[in-house]
């Protein structure tokens, strides 16, 4: 016969008479020896490591028959998932002019029902789902802005299979999804003890350096007590540590010399110049470990084939395994730029933004355990790698955060863009059993 | 002048003007059924996501329409695949109504739609829009539901188009301002205020459409324009902006193309009408100048003829099956 009982701690300490195999209280209840065996190894791992440690595995099990239940609501809400990426797409928002995609992000949150919509001052979208005690809050989030203007046609077009289009990929399925969150959780009865809030945040990109979700965590009512961002690509990808990051714009200019390289030697060009400071740079020491590189991502300068380029600005990235070594790269880079600033004698500016620290979570934390399980159990392979997204800013601050990636396809800025429409199921399925886990405590450390 | 003006006042929307809840409310009050047709050939890039957005918005979040359709004059890609894996009924328009002979065309499909379909209100919408909202199909319902006397709606929007550096700000409805605008402004002054009339977006109620012929080719917006104005009248109809339509191009070529053979339905609209002319066309053979590789030019010849369908009240078929008889 099996006795299901559950004790305290201290009761269970007494509970076992460790020779005798029978309870002190003598009331006859008898512990098998196995039972008993893996009783007190629970109690010595208890003794010695503290909070005994959830079964993962068996945890992410005991949510298949519900897996099922849920691909089907998702399943149900798969033409609003698709009318939503599809109007999404529709919206140009480069960064820092998010605010018409913004309001149709709330209108999506408002009519199917999400508590709150509102935009903040950043033109944030928030929405709220309330749970049934607020034991937690959950985070929801991804990002509105991209890198195209309006003159960038972003219509999506949904094949068969695939839907192609600009930005797609990146992040407009990620936004879709989130707007319809409340659809699919109603269709699959999915119900939780924590809130969780909705939020697509602005400014994400180059220049806004992640202020929209910089400010919401500054404004917040309640501070998350876990963040999941979704991206659009690629299912599987399960992010949960960045980098320590600095990002740098160099401009070199010069004024008061004549036009003509023939007059005045081509050795005055901002060009040449600039060609001087990269070369510096180059040769700033880096070590392997921690794994460090700069990165010189883009170049502008010069007018003409005939005359002497006046101006040249230069875009790079450090990154780092170690904030240290960024800080160090950061005062290279200054007293570089003043040497040859000074020896060619040219205005060197430098304009350092961007800033992220190094941090992470490790893969023994509980939500990343679950997250990778629950990756497993839907049949694909989680792969880690790090991320400068919304989490960067949740983990500076000691949240649990992590990225997931929704389904597959293939990204870029080209109108040969595109997702694949059928693992996208999965995609949400794993978001739900991540939050069903969180929300039942399993992810806590 | 003054009656024009009255009717662009009073008969001119916006799909701002209209709440879904609202327009839901009346459908149903008003005991109707309402059906979404889209005529295609070879628009396999933008069905899925036409059907995807009208299936959810107009079906599924609002019940608005009862019906969405693909009917196809015989594409050669995967439309009719996608269409129906998205939840539209799918009809090969050359499988119905054999015995009425062979057509081909947009209006041969909407001709059609009237036989295949069930709604009490029809509503058609080009599947080539790419930028596509429910805004195309529920700002055209609009009129219809709200005011009993209007009976057909007609959309108009701003038409930027897609070119190499993708999308340029302005454009389009070349034909219109060039070939249908003078042409009204002669014989049908009154039509000079509907503001698109090519546009290939309208709704209108079955009772309307069915007692109307369908040229099957090019002619079709401006046959059924003319047509609806002289039987019922300029305040049956009503237009409605419907902001912005991004859509494909076409080029010159093309567009003389489509201006010869909607010549020849409004030469046989000014027929019906008994106008006096001494000239009349002669020629279905369209000549087009075509610049060669070497310098040289040459004709081009193209016949283009306009077929026209009957109206389908008429059809024998379509009485037994709507119950109908010709009055």
């Amino acid at each position: 016969m099996l006795y299901v009982i559950t004790v305290g701690e201290k009761d269970f300490e007494n509970l076992f008479d460790n020779k005798m195999g029978k309870t002190k209280a003598g009331d006859g209840l008898r512990i098998s020896v196995p039972m008993r065996e893996h009783c007190l190894k629970i109690l010595n791992y208890k003794k010695r490591r503290g909070p005994m440690p959830v079964d993962i595995v068996n945890e992410v099990k005991k949510l298949e028959d519900k897996k099922e239940e849920w691909r089907n609501a998702v399943s149900s809400s798969r033409e609003m998932i698709l009318s939503n990426l599809a109007m999404i797409s529709q919206i140009p928002a480069p960064t820092f002019e998010e605010k018409n995609r913004s309001e149709l992000i709330i209108e999506r949150f408002s009519e199917c029902g999400v508590a709150e919509p509102e935009t903040d001052e950043m033109y944030n979208g928030c929405g709220m789902l309330y749970g049934t005690t607020g034991e937690r809050n959950i985070l929801i989030t991804t990002h509105m802005d991209n890198n195209f203007d309006q003159f960038v046609d972003q219509n999506i077009s949904i094949t068969e299979h695939r839907i192609f289009g600009a930005g797609t990929p990146e992040d407009n399925l990620a936004l879709a999804v989130l707007c319809t969150l409340h659809d699919i959780f109603s269709r699959a009865d999915f119900k939780l003890k924590s809130n969780i809030s909705l939020l697509a945040t602005t400014r994400f990109n180059g220049r806004g350096d992640f202020s929209g979700i910089r400010h919401y965590m500054k404004n917040c009512r309640k501070r998350p007590d876990y963040v999941i961002n979704l991206s659009g690509i690629t299912l599987g990808q399960l992010d949960y540590f960045t980098l320590s990051r600095i990002r740098c714009d160099i401009t070199v200019e010069r004024g008061n010399f004549y036009e003509s390289p023939w007059l005045s030697g081509s050795g005055n060009s901002t060009i040449i110049v600039a060609n001087e400071i990269i070369n510096s740079i180059l040769r700033i020491p880096l070590p392997r470990k921690p794994k460090s590189l700069i990165n010189i991502g883009m170049i502008k300068g010069g007018e003409r084939f005939s005359t002497i380029s006046r101006q040249t600005v230069f875009r790079l990235e450090v990154l780092s395994e170690d904030d240290s070594i960024t800080d160090s790269v950061i005062g290279n880079i200054q007293d570089n730029c003043t040497d040859i600033g000074a020896k060619f004698g040219a205005d060197v500016k430098l304009e350092f933004f961007g800033r992220h620290h190094a941090k992470g979570l490790t893969c023994s934390h509980p939500m990343i355990k679950c997250a990778a399980e629950i990756i497993n159990s839907i049949g694909s392979r989680p792969t880690m790698n790090f991320i400068n997204s919304e989490i960067s800013v949740a983990l500076a601050e000691g949240i649990p955060s992590l990225n997931l990636g929704l389904t597959t396809g293939e990204g870029g800025l080209g109108g040969k863009s595109y997702i694949d429409i059928k693992p996208i199921k999965d995609g949400i399925v794993q978001l739900m059993m991540l939050i069903n886990l969180i929300d039942n405590g399993i992810c806590d450390e | 002048m003054n009656k024009l003006n009255k009717w662009l006042k009073e008969r001119t929307f916006h799909y701002r003007d209209f709440d879904l809840n609202e327009l839901v409310r009346l459908k149903k009050e008003k005991n109707l059924k309402i059906s979404l047709c889209f005529p295609t050939f070879n628009e396999e890039k933008t069905i899925g996501k036409s059907i995807v957005i009208m299936k959810s918005e107009l079906m599924d979040r609002y019940p608005l329409i009862d019906e969405i359709a693909v009917v196809d004059s015989g594409s050669s890609d995967n439309t009719c695949t996608i269409a129906a894996k998205f939840g539209a009924a799918t009809y090969a328009a050359s499988d119905f109504l054999k015995e009425e002979g062979e057509a081909r065309g947009k209006g041969e499909n909407l001709w059609k739609a009237l036989y295949l379909l069930k709604g009490d209100i029809i509503v058609f919408v080009d599947a080539d829009i790419s930028n596509i909202h429910h805004r195309f199909a529920y700002g055209l319902i609009g009129p219809l539901l709200m005011n009993d006397s209007i009976k057909f709606a007609k959309a108009f929007y701003n038409r930027p188009f897609k070119n190499a550096k993708g999308m340029a700000p302005s454009g389009g409805g070349r034909v219109t301002e060039i070939l249908i605008r003078p042409l009204f402004s002669q014989f049908f002054p009154e039509l000079t205020g509907v503001i698109q009339p090519l546009s290939g977006e309208y709704a209108g109620y079955r009772d309307i459409f069915e007692q109307i012929s369908f040229p099957v080719g090019y002619g079709v917006e401006t046959g059924m324009l003319i047509d609806i104005y002289k039987k019922w009248g300029l305040d049956t109809i009503a237009q409605t902006n419907l902001d912005l339509r991004v859509h494909r191009n076409q080029d010159i070529i093309s567009l003389g193309k489509m201006s010869f053979g909607i010549l020849q339905i409004f030469w046989n609209r000014l027929k019906e009408c008994n106008k006096n002319f001494s000239m009349e066309p002669n020629s279905l053979i369209l000549r087009q100048m075509e610049a060669l590789a070497a310098g040289n030019y040459e004709v081009r010849e193209t016949e283009i003829r306009e077929h026209e369908r009957r109206p389908m009240i008429e059809v024998k078929a379509y009485q037994i099956l709507r119950g109908k008889a010709l009055k």
